[in-house]
């Protein structure tokens, strides 16, 4: 019926059938009930009462209920008007039109009901459009607030004056910027629950190497991503997680190196892989990675957790560093269609 | 191009003193500050930038993009939206308004960067070649 409509219906600005439209399926709606009486005219079968219903159909969907009552009367009548003209036998006097008034009853309880149906899509859709309206609204402040909280550790790094202060409070921004990225991915996605995380690691790895190599080092950056998905607070966590370990390896991997590379791996499967490898000295024989503690690990092992993922760390056989998370697979959440915004 | 002067039309007082600081910190000169689109256009008349970075939802009757329009229309400036709106329909708006250029809030220093040479290239090159076309 849709398909029928988007040839047929001519919609005006609030998506109502404009008059051109209703004339047109009248029109078709005539046209077909002239058909199916004369077809039933001539072959005198009964159960050509069931093809009235598509003229019926019609006008009521793109005409209204009062043309779709029209269109039923006349379809009643023209079967009645055929089964007259072409019954030869005697029969009963008052069975045919006892039949067309049953018909006539039919075909206005499916007016009503698809009159009922189309005032159910209409008021669907107006929930729909409210509902989409206010998530664009609220993905817009969620993104200003974000850029007010960027701007305020702008203002911040100000007043500092070393170096390594100035650089925390960028790495800040950079995840705000990251977090700010995903909603963005969500939003434009249409896919509201669904977003794609190997484009984010993308994004965030070319964003990160761009703004935090280190000075004189010629970096090459390889990431091979496939797509993941998986839904905004899983994103967010893991985003965020690939955030410290970019920028770990951005900090130590390359130091005082003139080149190197840096290869990010997202690997699809159960469970999923992400990995950040440097290509570096490596870690230093005494690092134990399950007694090793910092702000930057701990933070890498809190978050995995939340997210019910495991953490490797270790030398890479091809040499530096090599940071894994291995995460569930998981569908992504769909959203409850009963939440209320 | 450095040295541009860029007029910054927000209403976010912490965003256009963030703003200010990048810009400085990126090469460019703030010509000087806005916070509504009426007040917009007389900036632009008063101090001449070579651009103008602009929010599109502000106070001041019209928003930014019917904002975006006037200034071009009147000063033949370029004008770069500074906005967290990433909707596709408001970015159509804003290309059919001849925005130069889009950046999506929370900003990166390098992407506004790119954002703000690009356009001013590409206002440079309109003003060139209408100049070779009045030549020729």
């Amino acid at each position: 019926m849709n398909a029928l409509g988007a040839r047929l219906a001519i919609l005006d600005r609030s998506g109502k059938p404009t008059r051109i439209s209703r004339s047109v399926a009248t029109a078709l709606a005539l046209a077909l009930v002239a058909v199916i009486a004369w077809l039933d005219y001539f072959t005198g079968d009964f159960s050509l009462a069931v093809f009235y219903l598509a003229p019926v159909v019609v006008a009521t969907w793109y005409a209204g209920r009062s043309t779709g009552w029209f269109i039923g009367l006349l379809s009643a009548a023209a079967w009645l008007l055929a089964d007259q003209t072409a019954s030869h036998g005697g029969g009963e006097l008052l069975r045919p039109y006892w039949n067309a008034a049953m018909l006539a009853l039919t075909y206005g309880v499916v007016t009503h009901l698809l009159t009922a149906l189309a005032q159910l899509q209409a008021e669907l859709r107006k929930r729909i459009e409210v509902r989409t309206a206010s998530l664009t609204e609220v993905h817009h402040r969620v993104k200003n607030n974000l850029q007010i909280i960027s701007s305020f550790l702008t203002l911040e790094a100000e007043k500092l004056t070393n170096a390594a202060d100035k650089a925390v409070f960028s790495e800040c921004r950079d995840r705000i910027y990251s977090m700010a990225r995903l909603h963005e991915q969500l939003y434009s996605s249409g896919e509201l629950s669904d977003l794609d995380f190997g484009a984010h690691l993308r994004e965030m790895a070319e964003m990160l190497v761009h703004s935090h190599t280190p000075p004189g080092c010629s970096l090459a950056l390889e990431v091979r991503a496939d797509p993941v998905a998986m839904d905004l607070d899983t994103g967010v966590t893991l985003g965020l997680i690939a955030n410290e370990l970019l920028l770990n390896a951005l900090k130590h991997g390359f130091d005082g190196r003139s080149e190197g590379k840096l290869t990010v791996e997202l690997r699809a499967g159960n469970p999923n892989q992400m990995s950040v490898r440097d290509d570096g000295r490596g870690l230093p024989p005494e690092f134990d990675p399950r007694s090793e503690a910092g702000l930057g690990i701990d933070l890498v092992r809190g978050m995995a957790r939340q997210i019910g993922a495991e953490v490797k760390i270790e030398n890479a056989p091809e040499g530096g560093t090599r940071t894994t998370i291995l995460f569930p697979s998981l569908a992504p959440r769909r959203p409850d269609p009963t939440t209320k915004l | 191009m450095t040295n541009a002067r860029i007029l910054i039309v927000e209403d976010e007082a912490i965003t256009v003193a963030a703003l200010k600081r990048e810009l400085t910190s990126l090469g460019y000169e703030v010509a000087g500050t806005s916070g509504a689109t009426d007040e917009a256009l007389k900036a632009v008349e008063l101090h001449k930038p070579d651009l103008v970075l602009m929010d599109i939802t502000l106070s001041g009757g019209i928003n930014g993009i019917i904002a975006a329009l006037a200034i071009r229309g009147n000063f033949h400036v370029p004008v770069v939206f500074l906005t967290a709106h990433a909707d596709e329909r408001t970015m159509k708006r804003a290309v059919n308004a001849g925005a130069f250029g889009y950046v999506l809030k929370p900003y990166s220093g390098a992407g506004l960067k790119a954002a703000i040479e690009t356009a001013l290239h590409k206002h440079h090159t309109e003003i060139e070649s209408r100049a070779s076309g009045l030549a020729c």
